[in-house]
């Protein structure tokens, strides 16, 4: 993600030490894509999505002080956007998910069409827990480590591990029904 | 040492890296995100010290001029009483008053904060 060009940390340094909107700017450019992506995969709705994802860039610019370089940028800027969505969310400024559980229905027959395993995992995804969809999302999608989303959450790293698990169990029977090595 | 993967754990990144929606386009976000952001931090410290300079260097100029017949800078201290005169006064008062207006708006060839550009760095 920051291949080229200046580091996330020097982009930081220059947005602090000169008040640099260009090198904020380019902060925004550089990570505006997962954030958004973050808050639409939590509550939804991409115009809400993007307010929220603007205000968290906001509030990632008043507390840069804060950033502390021992965790990536991205990492702590995808934590102030869960805050916001959870501010948000607690004002009840949109319903968001309704979580369901997977049902334990017999396991879905193999099929072959590529859209059909899709269309599978979307709802399959759609019914886990908000958090479990939160920490898969985080881990797989985002390529976050078990500590970062620790970090992005707030919750403890034992809770990262327990969602994750019990997401890929109630996926377990989708996932077997698909593989064609089972 | 990483455990060797499952095949299901196998399976189930590969379907959510399909899953995976191609980067967002920026539409204008990031616009909106710097509109949004409070206003830089006053930063009129060079354009002060250029007008207060540039000040100077005229008043010096100005007075080494009229002064210069009478005997040079020493003896320009004698003559502080030609200060009230009007052309003295105008010059004065042009200065002041562009010292005024570059608070108010600075122009672009005097040196400032680091304005945001649309070719970003990222």
């Amino acid at each position: 993600m920051s291949d080229s060009g200046p580091s996330d940390s020097d982009l930081v340094a220059l947005a602090l030490t000169r008040d640099d909107r260009l090198a904020f700017g380019a902060l925004v450019s550089r990570h505006q894509s997962a954030v958004r992506h973050f808050l639409r995969h939590l509550c939804g709705d991409p115009a809400l999505a993007d307010d929220l994802a603007q205000d968290a860039f906001v509030e990632a610019h008043r507390s840069l002080r804060s950033f502390r370089r021992d965790s990536p940028f991205l990492t702590w800027l995808l934590g102030i956007a869960h805050n916001r969505y959870r501010n948000a969310r607690r004002l009840k400024r949109e319903v968001l998910f309704a979580p369901a559980e997977l049902p334990e229905s017999e396991p879905t027959a193999p099929k072959q069409r590529e859209s059909e395993l899709r269309a599978d995992l979307a709802m399959a995804l759609s019914r886990l827990d908000p958090s479990e969809q939160t920490a898969l999302h985080l881990f797989y999608q985002q390529g976050l480590a078990h500590p970062e989303i620790a970090s992005v959450t707030g919750w403890p790293l034992g809770t990262v591990k327990t969602h994750l698990a019990r997401a890929k169990d109630k996926l377990r029977p989708l996932l077997q029904a698909w593989n064609p090595k089972s | 040492m990483t455990p060797p993967e499952s095949a299901d754990e196998q399976l189930l990144r590969e379907w959510l890296a399909q899953k995976t929606p191609p980067p967002l386009p920026d539409d204008g976000f990031k616009q909106r995100v710097l509109a949004a952001l409070p206003p830089s931090r006053p930063k009129h410290d060079w354009r002060t010290i250029t007008v207060l300079a540039a000040g100077f260097l005229i008043g010096l100029a100005w007075a080494l001029r009229n002064h210069a017949s009478v005997g040079g800078l020493a003896d320009s201290g004698v003559h502080l009483a030609d200060l009230a005169s009007h052309r003295t006064l105008f010059v004065l008062a042009l200065i002041a008053g562009i010292g005024v207006l570059t608070e108010l708006e600075a122009p672009a060839w005097l040196p400032g904060p680091i304005a945001d550009r649309s070719d970003g760095l990222g």
